[in-house]
């Protein structure tokens, strides 16, 4: 339980703004900027933030399917950035993903079992009637029948066809999976359906988790530990029940005071942040979060706030919060 | 975690019904008239090409499209055969001129039926390899489109293509000389890539000739925009009259001057399909390249490949009628639609049938495809189909 299954440290993507016809740089976008975490084996970390932070493309950094910029992800001990050839093969089979959008997801020329089938002959893994039963017991498993193999994907509900995408997930038998908003396509009573499938082959299968979402309150039930990102950067990081209770960061508590709640006793005033998101082309100078910050100070606006241990587990990037009393800066919360 | 019983109820009740695409593209393509008009033409035609081939061909053919019968020249559509002037062996088949005969009395019904065969080849063929180059450059383009071309390489793509050029004029000795320029620019680039990419040497100065330059997107579709900058006829007849004439290199030179709007069709169609998920999917499960391009890529990308092709083979089809009436097309003997129409055309008054029937049939073929070819395109778009 506490191996160290995954480890980014200040992974970096910078996608170049080109102009011109000899397409020459005049700019960056920040998309992940100095990201650091680390995923045990059988947790499941949530990654929340808005849309734009960067979530999205530091999953797909972290599978190597688009170029890091700098930085290094280490999975079980190999650097993931030098994996070439077979070693390469094995980090694909270990590490999978499951997409936000079942609908783009799932090859619509191709039958269900033919989806989840191809990586077991890509990887030798099985052939012939060996492969269709091996895929027959991951229908099953993601809780839909084996009869299916024959039918296309355009046949299937929202729910079903993201069942499919767990099914081929599951197929390698990989010990990460990444999980890019697996629910926020799917409408309530089938998210919780999803999320319990999730947990349940979880426990099973002993998986880990990348779990990004930009739902609290979808976080909440999946995570061992939760990470909060704003503008391309980790702002916070905490076990999920201190996350919880004791939010730290200016961010995570306005992003708390956004989310709905049934507690009727609990009448928090919303907090409501001025002004967009800044550009990622050229984030602000010192604290990222600094132009929409309530609290700002004058240090937020000139220094870039370095990361705090408050407690065990719980990091956060904020000039005013006291590690000897961890607690949010006082008019936030 | 939430409860975990009931995770699987309700999941067998939203099963759509199953109905295959085949199935759904046929409903739509049937609604549309004219596309099932164009297909039933199409179909006709077929048939034709294929049995005029079959009874013209040989020593003693069904219907000689070259047999010359000088005492019946210019005779009109349903001629009876005059049996006291005609030998037995040369009598048109059922001893009656269906579509009449041209000038040196050959029955038109041969001419025409071995002209079809000739459209279709045409049509088909030259269609075909530009459908094949279409695919392979849009693939390259739109899958591999952001590497970048160094400049060894890109010398060595200009020799080879300029060694192609003098091939196709016939100057051998060039050819060769570019030929050898280019292996060698090749083996440079292999011996660069051993030095510096797998092994750890320094290529030092080599390096400069190994600068980045365009991209192969670029250099794919710009090269497209000069294609289609020529008036691709007049490309045609240039290259005809260079040529010797056959029909086959007519079908290779249609071919080869029609292949950019599949390719930029491929190459839009590979953009969009490289930035789906399900191709990303495959990707990060570690499916090679080829097996992407083949399985998840080309599959998706046909539907307006196919489209554009119908449409093509009704512009191949016209092109070559209209390279055989200005007589750079299949050599005289061979019959071909346009042919038949260009020695028609001096009989237009006392002979109208000879103009008429090549030039109505061209119509009609190349309207065919065009309406079957719009109906696929309908019936082929997602769009467009019931939810």
């Amino acid at each position: 339980m506490n191996n160290t299954l995954l480890e980014v440290r200040n992974l970096k993507k910078y996608f170049p703004i080109t102009k011109g016809i000899f397409s020459k740089v005049i700019g960056h976008v920040k998309a992940v900027d100095n990201i650091s975490f680390d995923i045990k084996e059988g947790e499941t970390l949530g990654l929340v933030g808005e849309s734009g932070c960067g979530k999205t493309t530091a999953s797909r950094v972290i599978l190597r399917l688009i170029e890091s910029t700098g930085g290094e992800v280490s999975f079980n001990g190999d650097d993931v950035f030098s994996l070439k050839g077979e070693k390469l093969r094995q980090f694909r089979k270990n590490v999978q993903i499951i997409f936000q959008d079942p609908y783009s997801s799932l090859n619509p020329r191709l039958t269900v079992g033919n989806i989840i089938a191809e990586g077991i002959g890509a990887h030798k893994i099985a052939t012939g009637a060996k492969k269709k039963e091996m895929v027959g017991e991951l229908l099953e498993k993601v809780g839909l029948s084996a009869g299916y193999y024959n039918r296309y994907p355009h046949e299937f509900s929202g729910g079903q066809r993201q069942r499919i995408a767990i099914a081929r997930a599951l197929s390698l038998n990989p010990r990460l999976i990444i999980c890019d908003e697996p629910v926020s396509a799917l409408d309530v009573s089938i998210q919780a359906q999803i999320l319990n499938l999730l947990a349940k082959l979880k426990k099973e299968l002993n998986l880990s988790y990348l779990f990004i979402t930009h739902d609290l309150s979808v976080v909440e039930h999946v995570s061992d530990r939760i990470a909060t990102m704003y503008l391309g950067e980790i702002v916070e990081i905490a076990d999920t029940e201190e996350f919880y209770s004791n939010p730290l960061h200016p961010y995570t508590v306005a992003l708390f005071s956004a989310n709905p709640s049934l507690d009727l006793a609990a009448k928090r005033k919303p907090i409501i942040l001025k002004g967009d998101v800044p550009s990622a082309i050229e984030p602000p100078r010192g604290c990222r979060f600094h132009t929409r910050c309530p609290v700002a100070e004058g240090i937020c606006r000139i220094e870039w706030p370095e990361p705090k241990d408050v407690s065990q587990g719980h990091m956060v990037r904020c000039h005013l919060v006291d590690k000897s009393n961890p607690k949010a800066p006082i008019g936030i919360s | 975690m939430i409860n975990n019983d009931n995770d699987t109820t309700d999941l067998h009740l939203g099963m759509a019904e199953e109905v295959s695409r085949f199935t759904e593209a046929w409903r739509i393509f049937n609604k549309n008239r004219l596309a099932l008009w164009g297909l039933v033409i199409f179909t006709v035609f077929f048939l034709v090409a294929v049995s005029g081939l079959v009874l013209t061909v040989g020593d003693n053919p069904v219907l000689d499209p070259a047999k010359v019968r000088l005492s019946e020249k210019l005779l009109p559509p349903v001629s009876p055969v005059d049996t006291e002037m005609v030998k037995p062996e040369d009598r048109p088949f059922a001893g009656i001129y269906l579509l009449g005969t041209d000038d040196l009395g050959r029955d038109v019904l041969a001419r025409m039926m071995q002209g079809a065969w000739v459209s279709l080849t045409v049509g088909f063929v030259a269609v075909g390899i530009a459908v094949l180059i279409g695919i392979i450059m849009g693939g390259l383009a739109g899958y591999y489109g952001n590497v970048r071309i160094n400049f060894m390489q890109l010398l060595a793509m200009a020799a080879f293509f300029t060694s192609m050029v003098f091939l196709i004029s016939g100057q051998k000795e060039m050819a060769i000389n570019f030929m050898t320029a280019s292996a060698l620019f090749v083996s440079f680039s292999i011996v660069y890539y051993f030095v510096s990419v797998k092994g750890s040497g320094d290529p030092g100065a080599m390096r400069f000739f190994f600068f980045d330059t365009v991209s192969v997107d670029s250099l794919i579709m710009r090269f497209v925009d000069i294609m289609l900058c020529f008036p691709s006829f007049f490309l045609i007849l240039t290259v005809v009259a260079i040529l010797p004439a056959s029909i086959y290199n007519i079908m290779i030179v249609i071919g080869l001057t029609g292949w950019m709007g599949t390719t930029r069709f491929v190459r839009a169609e590979f953009l969009s399909l490289r930035e789906q998920d399900f191709v990303s999917a495959a990707r990060a499960m570690g499916i090679r390249d080829m097996s992407i391009i083949f399985r998840h890529m080309i599959p998706n990308a046909i539907a307006p490949v196919l489209v554009s092709a119908t449409i093509g083979i009704a512009g191949a089809i016209l092109t070559e009628a209209g390279l055989s009436f200005l007589g750079f097309g299949v050599p005289p003997p061979h019959a071909t639609w346009g042919n038949i129409l260009s020695d028609g055309k001096r009989f237009l008054f006392d002979a109208p049938w000879l103009t008429y029937i090549p030039g109505l049939s061209i119509l009609v073929v190349v309207l065919a495809f065009n309406l079957f070819g719009e109906g696929l395109r309908d019936a082929l778009n997602p769009r467009l189909r019931k939810r």
